[in-house]
């Protein structure tokens, strides 16, 4: 599939609800999928990640990141607290690789203390699938 | 924030929304999966919507639904819109980049319009949203 396109450009919706403090929490395609798997020949480059809860943070933040395989990647994170119930954040492509087999996923660190608990998210996370 | 988007004609951009049971005439913000209202546009970028496809999971016997991006849910006048009718469950449409841009800040969406005769009310609308991230 590596010499069909020069790239691709992937937009993918996950959500969550019900977040859990002092935890790690995974989200997930709208039916519950855990992600997008990264086809041979390719890595996926994540550019942009936005992130909303649908009620507004009342104590501590919630921090969220590109996973491969449910393991945070450095790079591309968003935060949200008290003033930012929406934030959005984008990089170049190259900074981040995440390479084939693995799954992309986003994950959801909410602090110790993090309510409210009964909160929902919905991620939008953007990237290119460019050939290795 | 700044140019990180930038490659040769954009960073393109997928959205998906859905909404149950509208009423008729009257105009009705469909949401993310699990509810938000929608993509932030960020700073130093538009958001420029490029195409709108729209879907209902049973026939509408009557009336019109309109599907249309919005910008802090007001209705594009300039944008994509996907008419859904008798016998048209799906549609979609498509519409020129610069023609009316979402700027930075504002919450890019979805809405349907529906007229005074939509009878539909129960059916289950889904959504999607192309459009690309230029630098503004």
């Amino acid at each position: 599939m590596s010499d069909v396109l020069d790239y691709i450009p992937v937009s993918l919706s996950y959500r969550f609800q019900e977040v859990q403090a002092n935890a790690t929490n995974r989200l997930t395609l709208p039916n519950g999928g855990a992600g997008f798997k990264v086809p041979t020949g390719y890595a996926f480059h994540p550019r942009m990640i936005h992130a909303e809860l649908d009620t507004a943070v009342t104590a501590q933040s919630i921090a969220l990141s590109v996973a491969a395989d449910g393991v945070a990647v450095s790079g591309l994170s968003v935060t949200l607290n008290a003033s930012a119930q929406v934030a959005v954040s984008a990089q170049r492509p190259q900074v981040v690789k995440i390479a084939a087999g693995a799954v992309v996923s986003v994950v959801a660190v909410a602090a110790p203390g993090f309510t409210p608990t009964t909160a929902g998210l919905d991620v939008v996370l953007s990237g290119l699938l460019i050939p290795v | 924030m700044s140019n990180e988007l930038t490659f040769q004609d954009g960073m393109p951009i997928t959205l998906v929304f859905s909404k149950a049971n509208v009423e008729p005439n009257t105009t009705t913000a469909l949401t993310l999966p699990q509810g938000g209202v929608g993509l932030k546009v960020p700073t130093g970028y538009a958001f420029h919507a490029l195409l709108i496809s729209g879907e209902s999971n049973a026939d509408i016997s009557a009336g019109t639904g309109i599907f249309k991006a919005t910008a802090n849910t007001t209705v594009l006048t300039n944008g994509p819109s996907a008419t859904l009718s008798d016998l048209v469950q799906v549609a979609s449409g498509v519409m020129r980049p610069h023609a009316e841009p979402i700027t930075a800040g504002k919450i890019v969406g979805v809405s349907v319009v529906t007229d005074a005769n939509w009878s539909a009310n129960t059916v289950d609308l889904d959504a999607v949203l192309v459009g690309v991230l230029l630098p503004a």
